[in-house]
């Protein structure tokens, strides 16, 4: 091992940023993604005093599912409310997708909201959306607020870009994972339907003297007469067999 | 119900109720091999596309697929079974060309 590599100590900001990469790894649902993002928001943004997290409902309506302070999720209804704010233009702008304002009270990046912000003790925002090379509108976007007139900096302003790259990677992840066990999901019971069926077109078969083929149309006549699924009559012929 | 090629009416027939479904090629297959069904899903996007021929036995799988689909919202079977399909007419553009030994000239002979 050279010498040299011995006395490397990554810093605070590489470190949170590992320790998240590991924990992201383990976050199996949407909620526990947003969870640790925020977590880490908050330890590696230094001049971020509150942090959330923004997601665009499928119907286009905006809601705040984590955050760290009760005041983050106040400030990101009011800007649902009002249409207007960082969180709510990240998610509708190109590129890097980052908004924000310095000096919240004076109102020229936001007029409504801004000075409303401001009012309520937070001074500067950023906000940046996530999925950063993906087109508007964005599924959401995480918002960084300080209590400080420019009280995010330009290193700030970068880590956060960091970090919703990080999250819109382990979102896409949990979502494709999601699907995938839903399509498994859809499979095990299209199995366990075929079985129930191969049993009752074997009830059929053999007491009827019918082909495998000729079983199925009967199990379907009936289930296009009775109005209910094919797995069902299968399953009432297969569990009352005795009977039948 | 029948294990005889089914018109060239099945193909169009299926890819109509696919179409009118929410259902992705993905989800159908899913669910016509839940009805026992063995073909492959490239097998079963080859019969939609009228490429491939099934019989009437399959076909009725596959619209049985489809017909609970719109059974669950409130449809009674749209997606026509074989014995339907044989009294109508082939679509224009799957109707073979007149010399061919299936096409609609040898059968007027």
């Amino acid at each position: 091992m050279p010498p040299e590599a011995e006395s490397v100590v990554p810093g605070a900001v590489a470190t949170e940023f590992v320790a998240l990469a590991r924990t992201l790894l383990d976050a199996t649902t949407v909620s526990e993604v947003l969870d640790r993002v925020v977590m880490a928001a908050r330890a590696v943004v230094r001049g971020a005093d509150m942090v959330s997290v923004t997601v665009r409902a499928p119907d286009g309506r905006f809601h705040t599912p984590v955050e760290t302070d009760e005041l983050a999720t106040q400030l990101d209804g009011l800007q649902y409310d009002l249409d207007q704010g960082p969180c709510v233009e990240a998610t509708r702008t190109p590129g890097p997708g980052l908004v924000g304002s310095s000096d919240l009270a004076d109102g020229t990046e936001f007029p409504e909201w801004g000075p409303r912000a401001a009012e309520a003790g937070v001074r500067s925002v950023y906000a940046v959306g996530m999925f950063p090379d993906g087109g508007a509108p964005r599924l959401g976007a995480l918002n960084f607020y300080s209590f400080s007139v420019a009280g995010l900096d330009d290193i700030d302003r970068d880590t956060a870009m960091v970090l919703a790259a990080h999250a819109s990677t382990a979102l896409a992840a949990t979502r494709a994972h999601s699907v995938h066990e839903v399509k498994a999901a859809q499979l095990q019971e299209a199995l366990r339907s075929r079985d129930v069926i191969g049993q009752a077109k074997g009830i059929l078969m053999e007491r009827r003297g019918i082909t495998e083929d000729e079983a199925f149309d009967v199990l379907r006549v009936a289930s296009q007469s009775l109005n209910v699924k094919l797995a069902v009559v299968a399953e009432t012929l297969a569990s009352r067999r005795a009977d039948i | 119900m029948s294990s005889e090629q089914t018109p060239p009416s099945s193909g169009p027939a299926l890819r109509a109720g696919l179409a009118l479904s929410d259902l992705d090629l993905a989800q159908l297959w899913t669910a016509y091999v839940g009805l026992g069904g063995s073909m492959t899903a490239e097998q079963l996007s080859e019969a939609l596309a009228s490429r491939r021929a099934l019989s009437g036995h399959e076909h009725d799988m596959v619209a049985h697929a489809l017909n609970e689909h719109f059974l669950a919202r409130g449809h009674d079977h749209p997606v026509a079974y074989a014995e339907e399909l044989d009294a109508r007419e082939p679509i224009e553009h799957d109707v073979l060309p007149p010399d061919s030994d299936h096409g609609p000239a040898s059968r007027a002979k």
